[in-house]
């Protein structure tokens, strides 16, 4: 026993402190950690801060030391004015600054150009910020009315008729063209080997084309009768509310339901009645600014912005076609999407500005920066239907069985309500399996997804089909939700924002659709 | 009561109705018709419009004006060209002058591209931070501006000739351009060219033969002496048996100009430059995200096998970043090459230059021009993508995925 305490070992006294370790916080410890812990890494900040000295320095002293800041345009900026080697040239920025924004846009007419990008801010910023309301009524602000006020802002110009003068000509273009085909038909089958059967496809087609003017007959008439009273935009305008809110009025729920169908629209009418007065576009409008005197940042932020705004529809529309299982849809998207996505901007743009012009009737001149919109509206729609399909297709936990969860619950939905009102419930053994593995994916799914479901599930119902397909005939989806759909989409995604979380499935909204 | 079976469905006119309808139907069938009736009407009216608006403007369509004499000059060209050659000659002379600028320029994105990788995964810190700024700097301005920035505000600033900067008195840059020195072949340059072919098929059949060793009979073969051997030895035996292959000429500075020598027009410099640091800046994100995208458990993984870290790399992390990496690499390229078509900002004479824009003004004939000119691109941008489905498609069986 004593053996071991004696032998053991107790230390009587502290031990000698340690140094404290390495700082590896900080600056220093930056420095030490990351910047000079070895050779090799001394060598390589050796080479970033010359890397960083060869670049910044000449630039900085460019930009900054060696510029001319003051004076009133290029002459203050030649070195026998400034007395020193000279760098940059601000006073020529300066003066040159409102070309720069506004291009030749002539100086009187410039407040319509700020009162433009003051509209879009407006209009753009509370989109941007998740938690303000009204997001509907804000996309559809943004992206249907403020392009069409922006044009008339800066391009200016009047209207002589509305919707009611709009449909009839182009009805009636459409009928020329069909009479015209008829009439190229009919004409050099005299001499072909194939002629009677020409002819006769000739003659169907001139049928056909005569039948169409006899049915649009009424429109143009009462087109014509408008033109020929003083007040012609406003009594088109009024016809065109009444035809148009009554339409609304009718899809919305007639008497039942649809009273705020037709509030809304009306309201819509309204809004564009006082759109048309300050603008006085009823009586000329603003005086007109050629495109060719517009330029600068202004030029950028159209083209942009009307590349944006078009080339979602267009590219959710493709992605979808391209997504469908029907073959010629199909088949056209691919090649359509591709064959943009496969050339080089310049091209399309050189596409536009020689070859669109020779597509067009002659006796229709497109301006050239319409030319170049249509030619970025095709490229970049291209590429947004991949950007679709990628979002569509490549997340299926998402999209793609959210698709599948909407409309197998509609069509459980459906069949539940049957067997409420009486009728035989005929639940398989397969379709109550279905239907329990939705309601399982179904609560995970939120709202948003649903609603991006459904879109694609009555635009084009071949794109995703549940297994029955005689559930199909089952669902009469309202066609005016379409639009609604359409513009909610557009700014779902546009926003790519997540829509607030709601805990129990929405059945109840999908009654509302159906 | 009987239960006899029902009779299964006609599978014939299922199969059919699946064919033409897709998965909706004799409905699909009906909107397919309605579509290529819409299509058809639409394609009617472009033809006949554009019949009567090339007949008033006195325009005949055709390829015929391809054999017509082109009568301008290119300031750069690969193959032999004057004024009298034919649009035909023009349109390849501008093909091949995208091609190059499009090939050097992958190259030089490529490795710039890879090395500003390295630097913002490097754990020093001072260099992430230059390759971040490079990488955010560079992606964040339009590649136009950048072309034009290298030309008119770099190469133009540039002095004339008289006083250009030299690099050892062999390559020199000035305002007109890049001058190097031009190789001139020799009578040893066909042995030459023989040798190198003989060792690079020699070294390729030598690696086929140890792997299938390896793989086989488990026999490791060190072969790398004799590649070394094949590659560099023969080529030098053949120069010592045969005399040089080629000599240089060097470019000497005679009045304004440089006399021999070749001339890199500052076209090409400024397109190459801008084309390379632009997609550099794309390729560095997408190496980073594939490197970053293989799991530090694959490398712990393999030093727990006893593989070295170089080894790991090579087999382990390598190929898996590579999956990840090679298809939208691939896609940078090609971007490459669509946006070397911008050089008909600064003037280089490529296919979009001369063609879609000389030759289209003297001609007229936009639509045959714009044509060819996209097919061109649609043909590179296809093949391309069908090489890469391929790839996707070894790849995804040799990883069994």
């Amino acid at each position: 026993m004593s053996d071991i305490t004696s032998s053991s070992f107790v230390r009587h006294d502290l031990l000698t402190e340690r140094p404290a370790p390495v700082k590896t916080t900080g600056f220093i410890g930056l420095v030490r950690t990351r910047l000079f812990n070895s050779p090799t890494n001394i060598l390589l900040t050796i080479v970033g801060a010359l890397l960083l000295g060869f670049t910044i320095v000449p630039s900085v002293k460019f930009l900054m030391v060696d510029a001319v800041w003051t004076g009133k345009d290029r002459a203050a900026c030649l070195p026998e004015n400034a007395g020193f080697a000279v760098g940059a040239c601000w006073p020529y920025i300066q003066a040159k600054l409102p070309q720069l924004i506004y291009g030749f846009y002539p100086e009187a007419e410039r407040w319509r150009v700020n009162l433009a990008l003051i509209l879009a801010a407006v209009l753009l910023l509370p989109l941007l910020v998740p938690r303000l309301p009204a997001k509907g009524l804000n996309a559809g602000l943004f992206f249907f009315a403020f392009p069409v006020v922006a044009f008339f802002l800066l391009h200016g110009g009047g209207i002589t008729g509305f919707g009611l003068s709009w449909t009839a000509g182009l009805l009636q273009l459409f009928d020329d063209s069909i009479m015209s085909a008829g009439q190229a038909l009919l004409s050099p089958s005299k001499t072909s080997a194939i002629a009677p059967l020409l002819w006769v496809i000739g003659n169907l087609i001139l049928l056909v084309g005569t039948a169409i003017s006899w049915l649009i007959f009424p429109l143009t008439w009462l087109r014509d009768q408008i033109q020929g009273t003083g007040q012609s935009v406003w009594v088109d305008f009024a016809i065109t509310t009444v035809v148009v809110s009554l339409i609304a009025f009718w899809l919305g729920g007639g008497v039942r339901a649809g009273w705020r169908t037709l509030a809304s629209s009306l309201a819509a009418f309204v809004a564009i009645a006082i759109v048309i007065k300050l603008m006085g576009l009823d009586h000329g409008g603003l005086p007109i600014v050629q495109t060719s005197l517009w330029g600068g940042l202004l030029v950028t932020l159209v083209v942009s912005v009307t590349g944006i705004v078009t080339s979602l529809p267009i590219g959710i529309a493709l992605a979808l076609g391209r997504r469908s299982t029907i073959p010629l849809i199909r088949i056209f998207s691919i090649a359509f999407i591709e064959f943009w996505r496969g050339v080089p901007l310049i091209t399309v743009l050189f596409f536009a500005t020689y070859m669109l012009p020779l597509f067009l009737p002659g006796n229709f001149t497109v301006d050239g920066l319409v030319r170049a919109l249509i030619g970025i509206a095709l490229f970049t729609g291209a590429y947004q239907a991949e950007n679709v399909r990628g979002g569509v297709s490549c997340d299926p936990a998402r999209a793609g069985r959210g698709c599948r969860c909407a409309r197998a619950v509609l069509v459980e939905d459906d069949l539940a309500h049957r067997a409420a009102a009486g009728a035989a419930p005929r639940h398989s053994e397969p379709r109550q399996q279905l239907h329990l593995a939705v309601q399982g994916h179904f609560a995970r799914f939120d709202r948003g997804a649903v609603r991006f479901a459904r879109f694609p599930a009555s635009v084009v119902r071949g794109s995703e089909v549940v297994d029955a397909v005689d559930v199909v005939h089952r669902l009469r989806l309202c066609r005016y939700h379409l639009l609604y759909l359409l513009l909610w989409n557009v700014a779902l995604l546009a926003l790519r924002r997540a829509p607030p979380q709601r805990p129990p499935p929405q059945l109840i909204e999908l009654h509302h659709v159906r | 009561m009987s239960t006899e079976a029902r009779k299964p469905p006609a599978q014939i006119a299922l199969k059919i109705r699946r064919i033409l309808g897709g998965k909706t139907g004799w409905n699909g069938v009906a909107v397919q018709f309605v579509f290529a009736a819409i299509l058809g009407w639409i394609g009617y009216e472009i033809v006949s419009n554009t019949r009567a608006n090339l007949e008033n403007q006195h325009i005949a369509a055709g390829f015929g004006f391809l054999r017509n004499n082109a009568g301008f000059d290119v300031n750069q060209t690969l193959i032999s060209y004057t004024g009298s050659d034919t649009f035909l000659r023009v349109f390849v002379v501008g093909l091949l002058n995208t091609l190059v600028v499009s090939v050097v320029g992958i190259v030089f994105a490529t490795v710039i591209g890879f090395i500003v990788a390295l630097c913002r995964l490097s754990p020093n810190w001072l260099l992430s931070r230059v390759g971040e700024i490079y990488v955010e700097i560079i992606r964040n301005l339009p590649v136009l501006f950048q072309i034009l920035f290298w030309y008119l505000a770099v190469l133009a600033a540039l002095p004339n000739p008289r006083q250009s900067i030299s690099l050892l008195g062999i390559v020199f840059i000035s305002n007109r351009g890049l001058v190097i020195p031009r190789p001139i072949g020799e009578s040893g340059f066909e042995p030459f060219l023989a040798a190198l072919a003989v060792g690079i098929v020699g070294a390729l059949a030598l690696r086929v033969y140890a792997r299938s060793a390896l793989f086989q009979r488990g026999q490791m073969i060190r072969i790398w002496p004799y590649v070394l051997g094949l590659l560099f030895g023969l080529p030098l035996v053949t120069m010592l048996v045969f005399g040089l292959p080629f000599t240089f000429e060097l470019p000497q500075l005679k009045g304004f100009n440089f006399a021999g020598g070749s001339r890199i027009i500052p076209e090409f410099v400024a397109l190459t430059v801008a084309l390379s640091t632009y997609t550099a800046a794309f390729i560095a994100e997408i190496v980073r995200a594939g490197i970053l995208s293989v799991h530090k458990g694959q490398m712990e993984a393999g030093s727990s096998l006893g593989l070295s870290r170089g080894t790991t790399l090579r087999l382990i992390v390598v190929p898996q970043a590579m999956r990840v990496i090679v298809p939208p690499l691939t896609n940078q390229y090609l971007n490459l090459t669509k946006n070397s078509s911008l050089a008909v900002a600064i003037g280089y004479p490529d296919l979009v230059s001369v063609f879609a824009g000389t030759s289209l003004s003297q001609t007229g004939q936009a639509i045959e021009i714009i044509a060819m000119t996209m097919g061109v691109y649609l043909l590179i941008s296809l093949l391309t993508s069908a090489v890469m489905s391929v790839y996707g498609w070894r790849v995804s069986r040799s990883l069994g995925a």
